[in-house]
């Protein structure tokens, strides 16, 4: 105010020191809490994973998500979820035959994909990686698994959050 | 005295010398930008298991003797049930509850089975349908994660107790 008066010459300096305290402090904390795992991965806002002691890295983006609602095989609506189950409809044999027919599809790119690159690829191709919500129950995931087993996948890598030690 | 010839020194004509601190300011705030923007606050692990599989792989002409284990998981109860692959068999079975108590107590329980039979590393896992997804993850880390492992240096990978864990139910 005494500066909009025109007459005054006071020189007002803003106090920086607690800004850069602040500053200092933050890039600290995000500098400590950095992570340096290969894959960057967001899980589905739709699901809540669970907690594990695990020490293994995600190192490829979860192929097959299971939120509370929906099955999606590479961000794609393959089935819904009610009340924890899939409609009977849907199943065979105890499996889900659309995710059957999505878990063929993907099987048959990723070893094309393998051959292509002349990778031995053996693991790439039997081994899938499921992200699920916490709350489900085995009779759903047991689906899951029967029908990934009918694709040919044979090795799951379950999705789980990092506890904190 | 020392403060005297201080005094003494200090010269009379030094300018008001101010640090520049704005390009500290401009470094801080990109740096606060970036980290924020690429920071992931929940971090994500795996757990690795197999379902069985049909193999037309020629079976051993002599098996070995090995320590076949099952667990058996319930909304209540974990039971752990043990028999060797040739006769004398010694069949044995342990229930514990599913609170955390009970889980620890059965991961202690395959800890000593580990010390015992430190070759065999697989353990087949049956669970009922009404058991929680969760509930399942903690039984795979009592099976799996190796306590003693001390993760805080750099360990990448402490699924060591019984790495091969097989869905036995999940079978057609």
């Amino acid at each position: 105010m005494a500066v909009s008066g025109g007459a005054s010459t006071e020189t007002i300096s803003l106090p920086i020191t607690p800004m850069l305290d602040i500053f200092s402090i933050l890039v600290t904390f995000l500098l400590m809490s950095y992570s340096s795992d290969p894959i960057s991965h967001d899980p589905n806002p739709a699901l809540e994973l669970p907690d594990s002691k695990t020490t293994v890295s995600l190192d490829e983006v979860p192929a097959v998500v299971v939120s509370k609602n929906e099955v999606l095989v590479n961000d794609k609506k393959v089935v819904t979820v009610i009340g924890g189950t899939v409609e009977k409809r849907h199943t065979t044999q105890g499996a889900i035959y659309p995710l059957f027919q999505e878990l063929v599809k993907l099987n048959t790119t990723n070893k094309n994909y393998a051959d292509a690159s002349a990778k031995s690829g053996g693991d790439k191709v039997s081994t899938l990686t499921l992200e699920m919500d916490k709350n489900h129950r085995f009779e759903l995931m047991k689906m899951i698994m029967l029908s990934a087993q009918q694709a040919k996948f044979v090795t799951f890598k379950l999705v789980v959050s990092k506890e904190k030690s | 005295m020392s403060r005297k010839k201080n005094k003494r020194h200090v010269p009379q004509d030094i300018p008001d010398v101010e640090l520049n601190i704005m390009p500290f300011i401009d470094i801080f705030s990109l740096l606060n930008t970036f980290l924020l923007f690429t920071a992931t606050f929940v971090s994500i692990g795996l757990l690795r298991v197999q379902v069985p599989f049909l193999s037309n792989a020629t079976p051993d002409s002599k098996p070995t003797r090995s320590l076949d284990i099952n667990v058996d998981v319930g909304r209540d109860q974990i039971v752990l049930r043990t028999a060797y692959t040739i006769a004398p068999t010694d069949k044995t079975s342990n229930s514990f509850s599913s609170s955390p108590d009970g889980i620890a107590a059965f991961h202690r329980a395959l800890i000593d089975l580990k010390h015992r039979n430190p070759r065999d590393d697989k353990v087949t896992l049956y669970s009922d349908e009404d058991v929680s997804y969760h509930k399942l993850v903690e039984v795979l880390d009592a099976i799996k994660i190796d306590d003693s492992i001390d993760t805080s240096d750099g360990v990448t990978d402490n699924n060591k107790l019984y790495p091969k864990v097989v869905m036995g139910s999940v079978l057609l």
